[in-house]
Parts: structure tokens; C-alpha cells; sequence
């Protein structure tokens, strides 16, 4: 079990020194979220009026609102970066050397997604405490509740990156999945307007929204950052990690009748 | 007091067991294979040291079924005693070779929708080899290397590293096998030491000694004051050799190179060539894949791929006859290396 357990530490290890040796991509992870926090929210600030909706007690500014949103942006760019990194860009050849390591296929994966997720985590709290120094803040208590949250949804998105990875060899650069995945579930999500909102304007737009995975996302870590829980937020984002994980388990390897054999 | 290093079926369909336990005396050794022959009921029983002892044994050793057993002794390290047991069908007793297979493939196909990309390919080495794979762009090379460092399964065919089976033993297969790849794998932000580290924690290797084991292995390409530098500062000479390094940390018995002399200069390349044949003289199997003649030396072993089938297999002198190798492959493949 040692090795399983150094295999991990190792992987995440290494996913955090390349981390903090690269920080322009750190910024760059920053800047996106703050853009959308400090100059898009700003100007929607008067045109959007939000009623008291749970798990908000008060009235609440647009700006505030918005923030479980763009964590999870966070993590939707982060886990779709480095799961297509793998396939197609530099680290193909880290992936083959991670490949030959003689622990299982699975692990291998699990441990490389856990890293990623470790590396979102740690740049959607840089982003909570800029949004801090703006006095957009949270329940202090919230920052540490909403971790498991942020770990859960970074996996879920990291999945479906290794899914798409995977399934989608037409893919074939970065541009293409922020145009067919990261715009169409970031924007339908509840991550700039509440389902309610959507709502007036098409119930099937609502619905759209409520059945998209990452509106759980998104609703998980805003519950939690109020000190809440979202059981049904939760039970989605678990379901789909789980199948997203298994598939992506299941499509990544060649040899999958092997490795349930092996276990 | 016996281990089990690695079992199964060997080029001649024999099945064989290598088995290592401590003795400190020939004696103590002699207990030790009795038991193992006990146990195993072999036909024949290689014990390898040097062949007069063998013989010597020999004598003193007898099937239980009343068949003289061949024995070959060899002690490794300190007292260790490494014993080879060996039963083939039919007894053939006359396999003049007593060396196993390192490296197995056989009758391998793998196909990309329509195009196949190997066609029943089947090869063995045994250890302190130095095979070149030889072959023009595009005859399946990065294909087998892909099917034998498991990033592809082969639908048909057997690849075994020191005896497993890649399918059915995976985690045995890999633990034995080195590979230094065509693409760069290192973490250029990362120093030397910390990419051997990040290597070493996939294979599980103890971290116990891990620094000193790093060292050594540096140490052996004349690398070890470079273990603090980052990667981004080494040039790519200095790269390929820590790879290397890195691939030899787990003590792999079959080292596979993927083209790794690419876009190194003369010296390097040549400074490479030679490592890696002193590491075959040195007991490892090594298979070199290259499109590039004059990496072959007329006394290695030749592989020459081709349209996805082995063109030819055995050594390069042999092969050519007085041809210059690039005129032969030249001549064969239609291809310029």
C-alpha cells in the first residue's frame, strides 16, 4: 500500500512544483475569473436585481453573487486544460512515462486527477481572497467548508476532460472545447443567473440548465460557502464524477478487460 | 529463504522458474536446488556459475527420476545463489543456449482500421544483448514500441519482459523494463534530482537509500554534479543521458530505446551508442530502435522492420556479408537511412 500511497504523493507532488514554477499560467488562470468578477459583474451590477434566494439571507450585490460561479469556472478551464494536455500537447511524453509505471492503469489516472484538482483548488483560493481584498467576501467558516466542494467539482470537470479527451479526437486544440464545452456549460449554468432568472425567459432553458452538471457544481460551492449543503447539488456532482471517472477510466485504457481483472 | 524472481514459458516453449535464495557455501547451494528439484520434478535444471563447476555438479546432482540434470551455477552479490529450473516438452535437454529470453514477442499484429501496422511479428532476446531495430519511417517501429511499453494492447500475439507476460502480468512486465522514449519526458522546471525522484515513486521504489541510488545512477553517465540543476539548463546530450539514468533506476533486466539519438550532435550520439553497448556487455537486453545505419555495429543484433514484418533477424555481419549495412537496408527497403 506504501507504493500506492508515494505514487499519489508523487504525481501531486510533482502537479505542484510545475505549479509553482509556471506562473504566468497561474496569472492567467487569475485574470479570467477577475475580468469576469471586477468588469463584467460591475457593469450587470444595476441591470440584474436579485431577490433573497437561498442560501443568501439578505439582498445580496451582483458581484457576490456571481463568485461560486467563476470558482467554478476556475475549475471547469483548469480540469479541461490538463486533462487535454495530456493527449495532445508536451506532456504526451510525461504521460507515456507515467504509463510505464507498474502500478495500476487506474490509479495512475485517478492520482493525475487529483493532482490537477489539488492545482484548481489552490488558484480558486487565490481568487477568493483578490475577491476579498474587493470586499467581496464570504462567512469566514465558508472558505474552509466550501474546500471539499471545490475538490469534489474539480475532480467532476477534471473527468470529463479525461472523457472528452478520450471520445472526441476532432478536438483537436483548445479552441474547440472552449467553443463545444466550456462556453455551453458555463453560460448554461446558474453560474451568472439564478434558474429562477432563466426561467422568465424559457422553461426550457431552465431546464436545460438544471440538468447540466456543472450548475451543481456551481450550486455545491455556493451553499457551502454560506455554511450550507446542497444534498441535491451534492448527489449530482457525486453521480457524475463517479460515471464521468469510470468512463473516463474505462475509455482512456485499452486494455480494460484487463485491469477489472485486475483490479 | 527461496524467492521466485520470474517464471514461465521461454523461447523454446520450455517452462522455466528462476528462483534466488541465500547460501554460503556450494554446498549450502547443492540444499538448495535438491529442494527446488524436489519441489519442481524438473527435466533439466540449469544452476550457472561457470561451466566447470557445472560439471562438477552435475555429477553430484540426479533428476529423481534417475536422469542426469544439467547445472549451471551463478553467484551474484554476497552469498546470493540464483537457480534456473527449466522443463521443456519432450525433454531437450540439448538446448545448448541456457539463457532465457528477456524479451519476447511473438506473432504480434496490431492494426489502425484498415492499415496494419504489424504483421505477425515475433522475435525473442535473451540478456546481455544489444539488439537494433532497424527500419524506414513508418515500418511499425513506434508501433511496437507503443505495444511494448503498454500504451497500445495488441489484440493477437504475447509480449513477455523477463518472463511475464505483459497481458497477464502487467505490473511484473513493467517493473523489469527500462525505456528512454523518441519525445522528451523530463519536467524542464524541475531539477535532475526531482525528476528522478517523481520516477522512482511511480515504481515504487523504497525511499530508504533513494538519494544514493539516484547518485550512483547519475554517477554512471558521469551526470551526478548535475542532480541540483534544473532540466531547462542541461543541454540535450546532458537530457538523453539522464534519462537514461533514469530509466536504468529500477534496475530494469530489458532496456527499450526509442530512437534516442534524435537531434543529438556526433559526439553525443556516439558517446550514447557506446553507453548503452557497455550496459549490454554488462548482462541488460537492450532494444534500440533507430532509421539510422551507422548506430549498428556489425556485431549487434539486427532487427529490420519493414511494412509491419520482420525483414531480418540476426546479426548485422551475418546479415549483410560485405554489403555496408545502409547499402543492404537501402537495397531492401527501398529506403535511405
Amino acid at each position: 500500500m506504501t507504493g500506492y500511497w508515494g505514487v499519489a504523493r508523487a504525481i501531486m507532488g510533482r502537479e505542484f512544483l510545475r505549479f509553482v514554477h509556471q506562473r504566468e499560467r497561474f496569472l492567467a488562470a487569475l485574470v479570467r475569473p477577475l475580468v469576469w468578477l471586477l468588469v463584467f459583474a460591475a457593469g450587470f451590477r444595476a441591470a440584474l436585481g436579485l431577490s433573497i434566494i437561498p442560501p443568501y439571507q439578505t439582498y445580496i450585490t451582483y458581484e457576490t453573487y456571481i463568485v461560486p460561479g467563476l470558482c467554478a469556472m476556475v475549475l471547469l478551464f483548469n480540469g479541461m486544460q490538463s486533462s487535454l494536455s495530456l493527449v495532445y500537447d508536451r506532456e504526451m511524453g510525461s504521460m507515456r512515462l507515467l504509463l510505464t509505471s507498474p502500478y495500476p492503469r487506474w490509479w495512475l489516472l485517478v492520482c493525475r486527477l487529483f493532482g490537477a484538482t489539488l492545482i484548481s483548488v489552490l488558484q480558486v483560493y487565490a481568487f477568493l481572497a483578490i475577491a476579498a481584498v474587493f470586499d467581496i467576501t464570504m462567512p469566514l467558516w465558508g472558505y474552509v467548508a466550501v474546500l471539499p466542494g471545490l475538490v469534489l467539482g474539480g475532480l467532476m470537470l477534471g473527468a470529463l476532460g479525461l472523457v472528452l479527451s478520450s471520445f472526441i479526437t476532432q478536438l483537436e486544440n483548445f479552441a474547440g472545447v472552449m467553443n463545444f464545452v466550456i462556453f455551453p456549460m458555463f453560460f448554461l449554468s446558474s453560474a451568472l443567473y439564478p434558474l429562477w432568472k432563466m426561467a422568465e425567459s424559457s422553461e426550457l432553458l431552465r431546464d436545460i440548465c438544471a440538468f447540466n452538471p456543472f450548475t451543481h457544481v456551481v450550486e455545491l460551492i455556493r451553499f457551502l460557502l454560506y455554511l450550507q449543503i446542497n444534498w441535491s447539488a451534492l448527489a449530482w456532482v457525486l453521480g457524475t464524477t463517479v460515471v464521468l471517472a469510470a468512463v473516463a477510466i474505462r475509455a482512456y485504457d485499452p486494455s480494460r478487460a484487463l485491469m477489472q481483472r485486475k483490479g | 529463504m527461496q524467492t521466485i524472481l520470474r517464471e514461465g514459458l521461454d523461447r523454446d516453449q520450455g517452462f522455466r522458474r528462476e528462483v534466488q535464495g541465500y547460501a554460503d557455501t556450494a554446498d549450502g547451494m547443492l540444499r538448495l536446488t535438491e529442494a527446488l528439484i524436489a519441489e519442481t520434478r524438473p527435466a533439466t535444471v540449469f544452476v550457472t556459475r561457470a561451466p566447470s563447476e557445472a560439471a562438477r555438479l552435475a555429477d553430484r546432482i540426479m533428476h529423481p527420476a534417475g536422469q542426469p540434470a544439467v547445472l549451471r551455477a551463478e553467484a551474484s552479490e554476497g552469498c546470493l545463489a540464483r537457480l534456473v529450473v527449466a522443463r521443456y516438452p519432450g525433454q531437450g535437454a540439448g538446448q545448448q543456449e541456457g539463457e532465457m529470453a528477456e524479451l519476447e514477442v511473438r506473432d504480434l499484429s496490431y492494426r489502425y482500421g484498415a492499415k496494419q501496422a504489424l504483421e505477425a511479428v515475433s522475435f525473442t532476446r535473451p540478456e546481455g544483448s544489444f539488439c537494433a531495430l532497424l527500419g524506414p519511417n513508418g515500418a511499425g517501429k513506434s508501433t511496437l514500441v507503443a505495444l511494448l511499453t503498454r500504451l497500445l494492447v495488441a489484440p493477437e500475439g504475447r509480449i513477455a519482459i523477463a518472463g511475464h507476460d505483459l497481458e497477464q502480468a502487467p505490473r511484473r512486465a513493467l517493473a523489469n523494463l527500462g525505456v528512454v522514449f523518441q519525445q522528451p519526458t523530463l519536467d524542464l522546471n524541475l531539477t535532475v534530482r526531482q525528476n528522478m525522484r517523481y520516477f522512482a515513486a511511480l515504481h515504487g521504489l523504497p525511499r530508504a537509500g533513494l538519494d544514493a541510488r539516484i547518485d550512483a545512477a547519475l554517477d554512471r553517465l558521469n551526470m551526478a554534479e548535475r542532480a541540483a540543476e534544473r532540466v531547462a539548463t542541461l543541454n540535450g546530450g546532458h537530457r538523453r543521458r539522464m534519462e537514461l539514468a533514469r530509466a536504468l533506476l529500477h534496475r530494469p533486466r530489458v532496456l527499450l530505446l526509442d530512437e534516442p539519438t534524435v537531434g543529438l550532435d556526433a559526439a553525443a550520439r556516439a558517446a550514447i551508442v557506446a553507453h548503452v553497448h557497455d550496459l549490454a556487455e554488462d548482462g541488460l537486453c537492450v532494444l534500440w530502435t533507430t532509421h539510422l545505419t551507422d548506430e549498428v555495429r556489425d556485431t549487434d543484433h539486427l532487427l529490420v522492420l519493414h511494412q509491419g514484418r520482420i525483414l531480418a533477424d540476426g546479426v548485422t555481419r551475418e546479415i549483410c556479408g560485405p554489403t555496408p549495412l545502409s547499402d543492404w537496408f537501402l537495397h531492401h527497403t527501398g529506403a535511405h537511412a
